[in-house]
């Protein structure tokens, strides 16, 4: 090994070191029990699982998981439906307005979505979604990013293919759904895992519009911990802390190369 | 030269059209009720003194704003959230770009380190700030047993108000490196190695590589990152609500925070508003004054 | 069989004109080549055929039928495309039968044509390979399978030959010539290669910059190129051209070379035109003297390169000649091969075709 090379790796595992601690931290302190955290140990004496035992069982922690997936999944298809559909349009079909309206789908990019949500809170209570997947989902359907990422691949299509199947007889819709999106999995499976993460670890809207342990997300569920009699039963926090972010880990690793190209494409070309 | 259209040509462009707009609709519907709608409602409230529930009682005109302006707790606001986007956004660049210098290196197992590096991806606001916040608990957080081992005296991290907004940016910078390191990992890979060849073979050194081919080339992407993490931290909300609730004395008492605080707990839904469209319109001036500075350095490929 | 008229056809996209008026009568069987330099509409026309271009003015007719307006898909046709636009995550019988569904035609009646057609070009083998998995050239042969399995009667292709190599490349040229007489396809070939519509067409249309330049058979444009760009376009080397000035005797090049071409003409400065193979050793006859700039001894052929007038002409003489650069060598020009063009370009014909067949019998 190169002098050089020994020195990347010294930096590459102190960088990654600093960038786990908190993981691994939260991991470790949710094998602990009520004294061995006090006492400050960075490893479990006695790992044990009580504390994930006793995360689901004083807190409805099942509930909030299955409430986000719910939600998190609602919103990942209702994206890549209607982020494919758009794209495809601006694509595939020659119309006029169609530069305008990509302009204005682009600007929606630029509202930060936290300055309308006094009236989209008041719209979604008269609408009676409060406190239902719906409420927690269909605000979010439409996502200019996604329209964006997915445009940018189905950009690189060659446009002879629609063309071939024009001749053929084929219809738009057709086309669209047994070449268009066959051909561009990659980015549809990166707008996916993104949605999902994305949903998933949202926080202020769900914050906003459920108040009901039933309705609950599992981020929500987590802040309810801190006014309870268990925030101080850091262990039992760590447990619960840990269950929500495997879902996110186990997606965020397995989907990591797509998500990272798809990203990259979006952001560049 | 007009060509009069032929009756028949003018259908199929209409049929387009329709089409077209078909495809578009459902995306259209949405922004028009989830975000063209209540921008503009937004905008509208904020010139009315409303009911808790939102109902515009007494048109104020520019009231709430004045207001605001005189008002000491919104002047807290704007600079605890210039103070938090200038703690975290270049900080979050500069470290997840030399992780990401890093991971780029063609070494044996560097996928591990890439995934580390990206693993706050995962990591959602709630569950990181969670872990945070016990990290910096006085009594038992790592950050004060350490400055006790080595015969410091410990902090108040988050209830000091001059140490609270500091810690909150370390914990976003942490949260936000994930996604910022993924995309700069993206751009640097997608650099041309016969660019570092031919600098290899003139023999140029790292460092010159780095400021004559990496930066220029990865400026873009750059520019992305930039943008991107502005408009974030303009946006922040989950960590404060989790770990200082805006305290101590407002010093994190970020804008989205203050309009949580000022519609929902305070019921001001104008005064809410009124903050809200000045955030808006801040987001908007940032994204189109970076356009306007960063685009004509950045070099596209 | 269908035959495809184009009267006045015209394109522009905003004020630019691409194609401005073609009229021109494609005959059913025929095989019709669009060929011109890139950026010369030739394209643009044959999308305009498909049905996947607007036509700006003027009627398109499909065996008399107006078609302007018709869908591509209505217009009877099928296509091949430059980068054969196939369907990269479908298997070869997949890109083949795609669409059949739309005539009408049961899944059984698509496999036995999709057999039958893939059978012609020899794909049997691989109808469950993806398109990734082939070399070119068998990629090429499902697009082509893809166009003759609708049996439509009209096929249009676009520079389809230009992503094999050479050898490929000859081969393929005579395989859809073969298939195009089989089937008695109307054929209609969009190439920049003059070398394939010269091979493969009954007759070709030469187009520069929108405007047609000629159209007839190949030997046509070869022999009696109507205008210079047609003869510098056709052939390779393409016909030497050189200025001259009217003198007592014919006609002078600036570097007083005299030639004497077979026509009767008055104007006073025009332009010379020799195929160079025309440019022959000379025997006894001595049209000019030419001082080798260059040799290039090919085995069948030698081709010279020397100076007429300041332009750089070459000649093309059979079998393998020993000479070195700076050698003075006598050539010959029979007159009758000698073309004129006017100021403008144009050819000037010989003699009235008639008077000239009257004068042959004469003597």
């Amino acid at each position: 090994m190169t002098m050089r090379n020994a020195l990347v790796y010294t930096l590459l595992v102190l960088s990654a070191a600093v960038m786990l601690f908190p993981i691994g931290y939260a991991f470790s302190i949710s094998l602990m029990d009520g004294g061995e955290v006090l006492k400050g140990n960075l490893i479990p004496e006695e790992p044990s699982l009580a504390n994930y035992v006793a995360a689901f069982d004083r807190i409805p922690l099942l509930t909030y998981l299955v409430n986000s997936l719910v939600v998190a999944l609602l919103v990942m298809v209702g994206q890549v439906v209607l982020s494919s559909l758009a794209a495809f349009a601006f694509v595939f079909i020659d119309f006029k307005g169609k530069a305008l309206i990509f302009m204005l789908f682009l600007a929606t990019m630029m509202v930060p979505w936290e300055a309308t949500m006094v009236p989209n809170f008041l719209t979604v209570q008269s609408l009676g979604w409060l406190n239902s997947v719906w409420g927690l989902s269909v605000p979010f359907f439409a996502l200019a990013f996604g329209t964006f990422l997915l445009r940018q691949q189905f950009k690189t299509i060659p446009h002879e293919m629609y063309e071939a199947s024009q001749i053929a007889g084929i219809s738009r819709f057709r086309f669209f759904w047994n070449v268009v999106l066959p051909v561009s999995k990659t980015p549809l499976v990166t707008l996916s895992v993104y949605s999902f993460l994305t949903t998933w670890n949202m926080y202020l809207w769900p914050l906003l519009v459920t108040n009901t342990e039933q309705a609950r997300t599992v981020q929500i569920g987590i802040k309810q911990m801190q006014s309870n009699e268990i925030a101080s039963d850091w262990g039992v926090v760590m447990a619960a802390v840990v269950m929500i972010i495997i879902p996110t880990l186990l997606l965020l690793f397995a989907g990591q190369k797509q998500l990272q190209e798809g990203l990259t494409q979006g952001a560049i070309k | 030269m007009t060509v009069t259209l032929p009756r028949q040509r003018v259908k199929a462009r209409l049929s387009d059209a329709v089409s077209g707009l078909l495809y578009l609709s459902p995306s259209i519907a949405l922004f028009g009720i989830f975000l063209v709608y209540p921008l503009l409602r937004t905008i509208y409230l904020s010139f009315f003194r409303t009911d808790t529930q939102g109902t515009p009682l007494e048109f104020v005109g520019l009231g709430h704003y004045a207001s605001l302006f005189m008002s000491a707790t919104f002047w807290q606001s704007v600079q605890a959230t210039v103070g938090f986007v200038a703690l975290t956004v270049p900080l979050t660049i500069l470290v997840a770009l030399g992780l990401a210098l890093l991971a780029n290196e063609k070494l044996r197992g560097i996928g591990i380190f890439r995934t580390a590096f990206s693993a706050t991806m995962g990591m959602s606001v709630a569950a990181s700030s969670v872990i945070w916040m016990f990290m910096y608990n006085p009594s038992i957080g790592i950050f004060n047993r350490f400055l006790e081992a080595i015969g410091a005296s410990g902090v108040q991290w988050l209830l000091d108000p001059q140490y609270a907004l500091l810690s909150v940016s370390l914990a976003t910078v942490w949260m936000n490196i994930g996604f910022t390191f993924l995309i700069l990992l993206g751009g640097l890979q997608n650099i041309d190695r016969a660019l570092y060849e031919s600098a290899d073979i003139a023999g140029t050194g790292y460092w010159t590589q780095l400021r004559a081919i990496t930066i220029p080339m990865l400026s873009p992407t750059l520019f992305f990152v930039g943008i991107i993490s502005l408009i974030n931290a303009f946006q922040t909300f989950g960590q404060i609500d989790l770990l200082t609730k805006g305290g101590p004395m407002n010093s994190t008492n970020v804008i989205v925070y203050a309009i949580y605080k000022d519609a929902f707990i305070n019921y001001n839904v104008g005064g809410a508003s009124a903050q809200a469209v000045l955030l808006f319109v801040t987001v908007l001036l940032l994204t189109w004054l970076q356009f306007k500075l960063v685009e004509r350095k950045v070099h596209y490929q | 069989m269908k035959s495809i008229q184009l009267q006045h056809i015209q394109k522009s996209y905003g004020d630019t004109e691409v194609i401005r008026g073609i009229d021109v009568t494609i005959e059913a069987g025929e095989f019709f080549a669009l060929v011109g330099p890139s950026g010369c509409g030739k394209s643009t026309m044959l999308r305009m055929i498909a049905g996947l271009e607007s036509i700006t003015a003027g009627t398109l007719r499909i065996d008399g039928v107006a078609a302007n307006e018709l869908k591509p898909s209505e217009r009877q046709l099928s296509m091949v495309f430059q980068n054969y636009a196939l369907y990269p995550h479908m298997s070869v019988e997949k890109n083949i039968t795609f669409g059949l569904h739309t005539k009408g035609l049961t899944k059984l009646e698509q496999r036995e044509r999709c057999h039958e057609a893939a059978e012609t070009l020899g794909l049997t083998d691989y109808l469950k390979r993806k398109p990734r998995e082939l070399s070119g050239g068998q990629r090429q042969r499902v697009a082509l399978a893809r166009a003759i399995v609708t049996e439509a009667p009209i096929c249009l292709m676009d520079e389809p030959l230009s992503n094999l190599d050479a050898k490929l490349r000859a081969k393929m040229r005579s395989e859809i010539r073969q298939l195009q007489r089989k089937l008695n396809l109307t054929m209609i070939y969009v190439t920049h290669d003059q070398v394939e519509a010269m091979t493969m067409a009954d007759r070709m249309m030469l187009l520069n910059e929108g405007e047609v330049q000629q159209i007839g058979k190949p030997l046509d444009l070869y022999n009696k190129p109507a205008n210079t760009f047609v003869a510098s376009f056709i052939g390779s080397p393409p016909m030497n051209l050189v200025p001259v000035k009217r003198s007592e005797k014919g006609f002078v090049a600036s570097d007083g070379r005299q030639f004497q071409p077979n026509v009767m003409t008055t104007v006073e400065t025009a332009t010379l035109g020799v195929r160079p193979e025309q440019i022959l050793p000379a025997n006894e006859d001595v049209t000019f003297y030419a001082e080798l700039k260059n040799i290039e001894v090919l085995g069948t052929e030698t081709i010279l390169a020397f100076d007429v007038g300041g332009v750089e002409w070459l000649a093309k003489w059979p079998g393998q000649w020993p000479l070195s650069i700076g050698e003075k060598v006598a050539c010959y020009i029979d007159p009758k091969q000698m073309s004129l063009f006017d100021a403008d370009g144009e050819r000037i014909e010989p003699r009235h075709p008639k008077l000239f067949e009257a004068l042959e019998v004469f003597q």
